[in-house]
């Protein structure tokens, strides 16, 4: 009772608090009538969402943030649920339920948004303009996957220890605008076959929103736009379909569908995962393909199930019951996105699983197991529209060869090739995605070189003891090592070394991760949006190269550009 | 010279504003709020903010359907809400809609206070549906649109209010159908329902909204006169599959407008200025003729993302100053030369007012704010 009252007035002061948080030019505004609109009560979102889809939320908000939080439900607009109207041919429900959730122990009001769906009231709308669609009706309402378009605010315990690419949406959504950094999610609609590529598209495309030329679409147009047939069935996405929608005036973005060149390159693991996290920690999602069933653990026995797949590692049941698996030599074909990457934990990621949940910890090695060619795993980075070089690239085949620029550094910097450089340290370094363009530069710059956001202000005891210790074994300083290196780049910059314009891959050599590599840093620039057109009588080709803009070597507290690398 | 005005679309409440529902009267207190922050920026000229009527909240038809039926005073409920739109005004008899007439002045009083209706928004994208289709199929949403304007020529008649046009989405070129095939799910064999997508091409689908519009006008005119019938406003919604969605279309659309004098006299364009700007539509400026000009019937306002639309926010700075053209374009066209110019051409009028929309907005003060914003925007008479 003492509980309950004390979570109701807890609950209250956070609205109250909320009301208040509006945006900045309100303060000035003399004392007006605040009021919350479009509430709606809890038992009138269960008969709209359905037992299990409120089930699954509540389940989902205790699962993140490790509480109970308190929450507040409205009538709100959706992208998404509007989309799903269109794709379905049915006027409503356009709006969707919102939930706000107060994030626990957050001292600024931070609240996460969750758009839900209104299945019950959704599959009676398409049974009225379909006709019965009987036992299909009663699975989407079961399987509960309410979760349309939301904006997740990382719980602490994420933030501590990933990287994690975020967006300021929620002013859009007609939110404060003062709402905190927050991670697009949603779960796919499991109506007429997965769409959980589509699901993956709209998340990556939310987290490019700054770029120029993205252009965000609901699921219908991103589903149509994959077609080229007038005539199609309401499904998924298949790999190379993910790519050219991206690359499409619709998305606005470039992505390119990649995986490692096992056959060739034994150490393909580290460099796939060195590029998975150049990627990420440049704010460039990643979409992997993999099998749900892998990911799921559905196969699996209920003891084995929690140890040895994703979602069993990150304590998520897999309610698929067995019946409905098909054979276990089927693979149930499966987008997730990569939205995180461990700050030191290396081969940590975190991806948002639209069949079940957000930041999902996962292994480069759970995410290998779960991949659905039996080889190698394949990546989808959504990259800005001009990025014409990614890392990884792909082998010839089929579908036609796309260079890496970690396959062109791997000839410059590795091979013993007489008079060029040849790297000995750990390789390939970390990479970085910088518009040399833009007034962001250097601090994009700076975050490939310093991890930790306090290095460089704080050099207090402890912090120069550990700095001294790990020197002392070999190890090294990587951030205050970093903090050197960056403002070293700066000075050369302003001696005009630094290219002014254009995107570039910068990839930081870094022998101290290496110990007793008796070699200095290298910085590598290589531009990421070149391309070059061969024309002639019978030939118009465009095709792309890797080109160095520039590698810098340090000495001491300086670094100096190297000449003659960049004619290679 | 006549002026612009503001309106309040209100679909800020997805409460409603005809039933007893808010009990708290927070579209009343929305309303006054917004008179007396307009008033504390100097602009009693725009007070009282009219109000754009939207026809598909669901609360306002339950409790229409049941003042039509029923007569009924208890509270709705869930269970009441009519599934669909097109079906609930498609449904209405002649009889009904002076019925419901009277039941919307009655109720925009009480709970919107002493303004006048200026427009009514729609949604029934079904006008642009193949009429293979069913629940709801294209003839109910053109009875349901015959019906909405006959429902505001009565306003207009009979209760002052100066309902000028009615908002209308032109539907998509999706069109979905089920299909059952056999799909083999583990040992059993189940039936799963698959959907079949088809595009309909650009030109079926603008064919089909011209004549939808088209027959609706005719239906609403058949008992009564064309001239006091409310116009017809066409919205632009961004998105690659939406049938009028970007300035091609509009060219495209207003070109067919031409040549049928019916259309052309009751249908236009709805400027909703964020639309236009996510869909890429240039700047008045740049129009090197009047095509998309002369068409141009109501507005709307709100805020958005750059290129997408999650919601309705409010602007910043940046966007106002972007809006700017769209607003000179707007007074200009209230002009009285530019009203008698149209009606010498046998064009649509232009509204005079701009409505905002906030649709289902988490708190009042940001419509609030929406409209203190926009009043600095506007210029004084």
């Amino acid at each position: 009772m003492v509980r309950r009252f004390f979570l109701q007035k807890r609950s209250e002061l956070f609205w109250e608090r909320n009301q208040r948080a509006i945006s900045p030019s309100s303060n000035r505004s003399c004392r007006r009538h605040q009021m919350l609109l479009n509430s709606i009560r809890e038992e009138d979102v269960k008969k709209q969402v359905g037992d299990a889809g409120i089930a699954e939320i509540h389940k989902l908000c205790k699962w993140l943030y490790k509480a109970t939080p308190s929450f507040r439900y409205r009538v709100a607009p959706s992208i998404i649920t509007r989309s799903e109207c269109e794709l379905f041919g049915i006027s409503s429900p356009r709006f969707a339920i919102r939930k706000s959730v107060e994030i626990p122990m957050s001292t600024d009001g931070d609240y996460t948004l969750f758009n839900l769906r209104r299945l019950v009231w959704f599959c009676n709308a398409i049974e009225r303009t379909h006709g019965d669609v009987g036992a299909l009706k009663s699975a989407v309402i079961k399987a509960g996957l309410c979760v349309a378009d939301s904006l997740i605010v990382p719980p602490q315990r994420f933030r501590d220890e990933f990287h994690i690419i975020t967006c300021n949406l929620a002013r859009y959504y007609g939110e404060p605008e003062s709402s905190a950094p927050a991670v697009p999610f949603m779960q796919h609609m499991d109506l007429g076959g997965g769409m959980c590529a589509q699901a993956c598209i709209f998340m990556a495309l939310c987290l490019q929103e700054k770029l120029e030329t993205t252009r965000i679409s609901g699921v219908a147009e991103l589903t149509a736009v994959a077609v080229s047939d007038p005539i199609f069935l309401l499904k998924g996405l298949m790999a190379s379909q993910i790519a050219e929608v991206l690359r499409s005036d619709t998305c606005g973005l470039s992505a390119f569908l990649e995986w490692p060149d096992k056959a060739v390159d034994d150490d393909w693991r580290n460099e796939t995962i060195a590029a998975l996290r150049g990627y990420v920690e440049s704010g460039v999602p990643v979409i992997c393909l993999v099998d749900l069933f892998i990911v799921s653990g559905a196969w699996l026995s209920k003891e084995s199930q929690p140890t040895s797949s994703i979602w069993g590692k990150n304590s998520v049941d897999c309610p698929i019951p067995r019946d409905r698996l098909p054979p276990p030599e089927d693979k149930s074909v499966h987008a997730v996105l990569l939205v995180g990457c461990g700050k030191t934990n290396e081969d940590k990621f975190l991806i948002n699983d639209p069949a079940k949940y957000p930041f999902l910890l996962a292994s480069f090695d759970d995410i290998y197991a779960a991949r659905i060619d039996a080889e190698v795993p394949e990546f989808i980075p959504v990259l800005p529209r001009p990025i014409t070089m990614p890392l990884i690239g792909r082998p010839a085949g089929v579908r036609g060869r796309v260079r890496g620029l970690i396959e062109g550094a791997d000839l410059l910097q590795t091979f013993p090739d007489g008079d060029k450089p040849v790297w000995q340290g750990e390789w390939p370094g970390s990479f970085r995605l910088i518009d040399f363009g833009d007034k962001s530069r250097d601090d994009a710059m700076r975050g490939l070189f310093v991890k930790r956001d306090n290095v460089g202000k704080q050099f207090g005891f402890w912090t120069l003891l550990v700095s001294a210790l790990r020197r002392l074994f070999g190890g090294g300083d990587s951030d205050r090592e970093g903090e050197i290196i960056w403002k070293a780049l700066l000075v050369a910059g302003r001696r005009g070394e630094l290219p002014v314009e254009g995107w570039h891959w910068v990839q930081w050599l870094n022998p101290r991760k290496k110990p007793r590599t008796k070699r200095a840093d290298e910085v590598w620039i290589w531009r990421a949006d070149a391309s070059e057109r061969v024309t002639g009588p019978d030939l118009d080709l465009e095709f792309y190269r890797s080109r160095v803009s520039g590698v810098f070597e340090r000495s001491g507290t300086a670094i100096f550009r190297k000449e003659g690398v960049d004619a290679l | 010279m006549s002026q612009l005005y503001c309106s309040a679309i209100s679909s800020f409440s997805t409460d409603g504003v005809l039933s007893p529902l808010d009990q708290e009267r927070r579209s009343l207190n929305t309303f006054q709020e917004i008179d007396r922050a307009l008033m504390a920026c100097g602009r009693r000229d725009l007070c009282p903010v009219g109000i754009e009527l939207y026809l598909a909240m669901e609360f306002d038809l339950a409790w229409l359907g049941r003042q039509l039926r029923g007569r009924s005073e208890a509270p709705v409920k869930n269970e009441d809400r009519p599934v669909n739109v097109a079906q609930f005004f498609g449904s209405i008899s002649v009889a009904e809609l002076e019925v419901a007439a009277a039941e919307i002045d009655k109720m925009v009083l009480e709970n919107c206070g002493a303004r006048k209706i200026v427009a009514f928004a729609t949604f029934l994208p079904e006008i642009a549906r193949s009429d293979d289709l069913r629940n709801p199929s294209r003839e109910e949403a053109v009875a349901a649109l015959s019906n909405i304007l006959r429902l505001g020529r009565l306003l207009r008649s009979k209760y002052s209010h100066p309902v000028a046009v009615v908002e209308a989405v032109a539907g998509s070129r999706f069109r979905t159908l089920k299909k059952d095939i056999p799909a083999s799910i583990g040992k059993r064999k189940k039936k799963k329902a698959e959907y079949q997508m088809l595009l309909d091409d650009e030109e079926t689908v603008l064919r089909r909204v011209l004549h939808s519009l088209d027959e609706a006008i005719k239906n609403a005119v058949a008992d009564g006169s064309l001239d006091e019938l409310p116009c017809i406003s066409v919205e632009l919604e961004p998105g690659p599959y939406f049938s009028v969605r970007n300035e091609l279309s509009l060219r495209r659309f207003a070109a067919e407008l031409t040549k049928s004098p019916r259309l052309s006299a009751k249908v236009g364009f709805n400027l909703d200025i964020s639309h236009w700007r996510i869909a890429n539509v240039r700047s008045p400026e740049d129009w090197q003729d009047r095509l998309i000009k002369d068409r141009i019937s109501h507005a709307h306002i709100s805020g958005h993302h750059r290129t997408a639309h999650f919601g309705d926010c409010l602007p910043v700075e940046k966007d106002w100053q972007e809006f700017l053209p769209w607003f000179r374009l707007l007074e200009e066209l209230c002009s009285d030369e530019s009203q008698q110019a149209r009606k010498k051409s046998g064009l649509t009028p232009f509204s005079t007012y701009v409505s905002v929309e906030m649709e289902a907005a988490g708190r009042s003060e940001d419509v609030v704010l929406m409209f203190e914003q926009l009043s600095r925007h506007l210029r004084m008479p």
